[in-house]
C-alpha cells in the first residue's frame, strides 16, 4: 500500500469513528449480545495486498490477526430480532468497514453492518449511501445450532457477495473483487434480547 | 473458475426450474420405488408429511441421470421392506421419529437418509439438512361444530383438556355443547412432535385424546368421517398440496377435513393465492428437513452421493440449486439461501 493510501485509510478511520450504538435491550432485562466475525484466510489477504487492497474495520467493530487463521474483523452485535435457526430476521451490527486500495488511492467506508438470517449475508451501507449493499455470504460448509440452543450459531465458509463485489471494484477502481470469491470464514453468535 | 461455475449453475437452475415446472403437471409422483435401488443408490424413509415431495424429488433428480439415484420409500403401509439390494430387512418406518431411528440402527447399505418434519433433538450422530418450510395448523371436521378462529390459548386448551366441549371456549360460549374429540397422528410423527411442541404440551397423553391416532394429514381416516366435533394438527404445505397442487391420491387426502379456519385470527390458507399463510406465527412454522449420518457425509464414497443431492447451492446440491419450483409446487415455502445448511442432532 502507498503512502497516500495509508494516509487516506488512517483519515477514514478518524473520520468514520462514530460514536457507539448500544445494544438494544428490553425495558428491565438483558440486551441483546453476540458478534458477527468475518475471518479473512492469509492466502486472500495476500491475494487483495498483492492488488494494493486493504480492509480496516471502523468502532465499535474490532480486528486481530492470528498467523495461521488469518485477520478477522469482528461487529458487535447491536439488537434485532433473528432467529438463527429458523432462518428468520435480522441482526444489527455495530462499528463498520473501510476498504482501499493503494494503486487507485481511492477508499470506500461501510456503516449500519446488518445479517440477514434469511439471506445469510453481512450488509452495510456506504457512507453517504442509503441502500444497503451485499459484502459478504455464508458459503459452503454453513452449519447452525439448533431451536432452542443459546446462544445461537450459524458458520460457514465466507463468499464475497456478487453485488458487493461490482460495488467494492466501481468505487475502488479494481477489478479484485468477484462474485463466490472465497474470503475465509463467517461466525454468527447471537443471544436475543431477553 | 467461481464466476464460470455460478453461470453454469445459472444455467443449470433455469433448467431445472423447467423440469420442475413439468414435474408440477405431472400431479402425485409414484409412491414406493418401482424398481429395486441399486446398492450405490440414495434410499429415504420416515416422514409422512414429506413423503409426497421426496417422491416428486426422486423422479425429478433422477430424470438427471446422476451417479447414484434417489429413491423414497414411503411411511405407509405397515410391513418389512428391503430398500435397496443387499440391505437389511426392516419394518417400514412410519414417521420422522422412526425414520431417524431406523437411520441410526442401519447403515449406508440399508438406508440413507430420513425424511423428517421435526427438528434435531440434542444428539451429534446426524446433520439435520433443511430444505423447505411449512406450516402447522388446525383442521376439523367440515360443515361440524369447531368455530372458524381459535386462538393459541384455546388451541392448548383443547389439547390438555382444559376446554372439552366447544361452548367452553371463551371465544365460542354459545356454541355446541358436544364434547371435542381431540386426535394426534401417531406417536412417531413429526407432526404430531411439532405441533404439541408448539402448543407447550409436553405430556405423552392426555385423558381427553381420543385412542385412534389417524395417520398424518389424512382427512379420509374412518375416525372422522361423520363426526362434526373432531379436531386434527394438520400440515398446511400438505394441504395446500392436496388441495390445490394436485399432489393428493387415495387416502392422501383431506377427505371429511379442512384446514381452512384461522388461528389467532390469522388465516391459516389463503384461498386467492392457494397457498399458506406465511404471516402465521413463527411459533407455527417449522423447517423440513432430510437426515443424514455426520459419518456419511463426511465419507469419501457416501458423502459425495449426498452432497450432489442435498448440499447448499452454492456447493451445487441439486435440490437447493434447482428445486424451488418444485418445492412450491407441493405447498411448500422455499428456504432461500439457507436451503443446505446443517444442524447436528438425532
Amino acid at each position: 500500500m502507498n503512502r497516500t493510501a495509508v494516509r487516506a485509510l488512517a483519515a477514514a478511520v478518524a473520520l468514520a469513528a462514530t460514536a457507539v450504538a448500544l445494544p438494544s435491550a428490553s425495558a428491565t432485562g438483558t440486551p441483546a449480545s453476540g458478534s458477527v466475525a468475518l475471518t479473512a484466510t492469509n492466502t486472500f489477504l495476500s491475494q487483495a495486498l498483492q492488488s494494493g487492497i486493504a480492509a480496516v474495520p471502523l468502532p465499535s467493530a474490532t480486528g486481530s490477526y492470528d498467523s495461521t487463521a488469518g485477520a478477522t474483523v469482528s461487529f458487535p452485535v447491536t439488537g434485532g430480532n433473528a432467529v438463527l435457526p429458523r432462518f428468520y430476521g435480522s441482526l444489527t451490527l455495530g462499528g463498520g468497514l473501510a476498504f482501499a486500495d493503494g494503486r487507485t488511492g481511492k477508499i470506500v467506508c461501510f456503516h449500519q453492518v446488518a445479517f440477514g438470517a434469511d439471506t445469510q449475508a453481512l450488509t452495510a451501507v456506504p457512507d453517504g449511501g442509503t441502500a444497503p449493499v451485499a459484502l459478504f455470504d455464508l458459503g459452503d460448509n454453513t452449519v447452525g445450532s439448533a431451536v432452542g440452543v443459546t446462544p445461537q450459531t450459524l458458520t460457514g465458509d465466507a463468499d464475497v457477495d456478487p453485488a458487493g463485489a461490482a460495488y467494492l471494484d466501481k468505487a475502488l477502481n479494481t477489478t479484485f473483487f468477484t462474485g463466490g470469491q472465497v474470503v475465509g470464514s463467517l461466525s454468527v453468535t447471537f443471544t436475543p434480547a431477553s | 473458475m467461481r464466476s464460470v461455475t455460478r453461470k453454469l449453475a445459472m444455467t443449470s437452475a433455469v433448467a431445472a426450474a423447467s423440469l420442475g415446472a413439468v414435474m408440477a403437471s405431472v400431479g402425485t409422483a409414484s409412491a414406493d420405488p418401482t424398481v429395486t435401488p441399486a446398492a450405490t443408490d440414495i434410499v429415504s424413509v420416515g416422514s409422512d408429511t414429506i413423503q409426497s415431495f421426496d417422491n416428486g424429488l426422486s423422479v425429478a433428480y433422477n430424470a438427471t441421470s446422476p451417479a447414484s439415484k434417489y429413491y423414497s420409500w414411503d411411511a405407509t403401509p405397515a410391513g418389512n421392506i428391503v430398500p435397496k439390494t443387499g440391505a437389511a430387512t426392516i419394518a417400514r418406518p412410519n414417521g420422522s421419529s422412526a425414520g431417524i431411528s431406523t437411520l441410526n440402527s442401519t447403515t449406508h447399505t440399508t438406508v440413507d437418509i430420513a425424511r423428517s418434519s421435526r427438528g434435531p433433538k440434542t444428539g451429534t450422530a446426524d446433520w439435520f439438512i433443511p430444505f423447505a418450510v411449512d406450516g402447522v395448523g388446525w383442521s376439523a371436521y367440515t360443515g361440524g361444530h369447531a368455530p372458524a378462529n381459535l386462538t393459541s390459548a384455546e388451541l392448548t386448551g383443547i389439547y390438555n383438556c382444559t376446554y372439552t366441549t366447544w361452548n367452553s371456549l371463551p371465544s365460542n360460549p354459545t356454541s355446541s355443547t358436544a364434547t371435542i374429540k381431540v386426535y394426534l397422528p401417531q406417536a412417531n410423527s413429526g407432526t404430531r412432535s411439532f405441533f404439541l411442541q408448539a402448543l407447550g404440551i409436553t405430556a405423552t397423553s392426555e385423558p381427553c385424546w381420543q385412542t385412534a391416532t389417524p395417520e398424518e394429514n389424512e382427512g379420509t381416516d374412518a375416525a372422522f368421517q361423520s363426526n362434526p366435533d373432531a379436531i386434527f394438527p394438520y400440515s398446511l404445505s400438505h394441504y395446500v398440496g392436496q388441495v390445490y397442487k394436485g399432489k393428493g391420491g387415495g387416502t392422501d387426502l383431506p377427505g371429511a377435513l379442512d384446514a381452512n379456519r384461522s388461528l389467532d385470527g390469522v388465516a391459516q390458507i389463503l384461498t386467492a393465492s392457494q397457498d399458506w399463510n406465511s404471516a402465521l406465527s413463527l411459533t407455527y412454522t417449522r423447517n423440513v428437513y432430510h437426515v443424514v449420518r455426520q459419518a456419511d457425509w463426511s465419507d469419501p464414497v457416501q458423502g459425495p452421493r449426498l452432497k450432489a443431492l442435498l448440499d447448499r447451492a452454492i456447493s451445487n446440491g441439486w435440490l437447493c440449486k434447482n428445486g424451488a419450483s418444485l418445492i412450491t409446487s407441493y405447498g411448500f415455502h422455499t428456504l432461500g439461501a439457507a436451503c443446505g445448511t446443517r444442524t447436528a442432532g438425532i
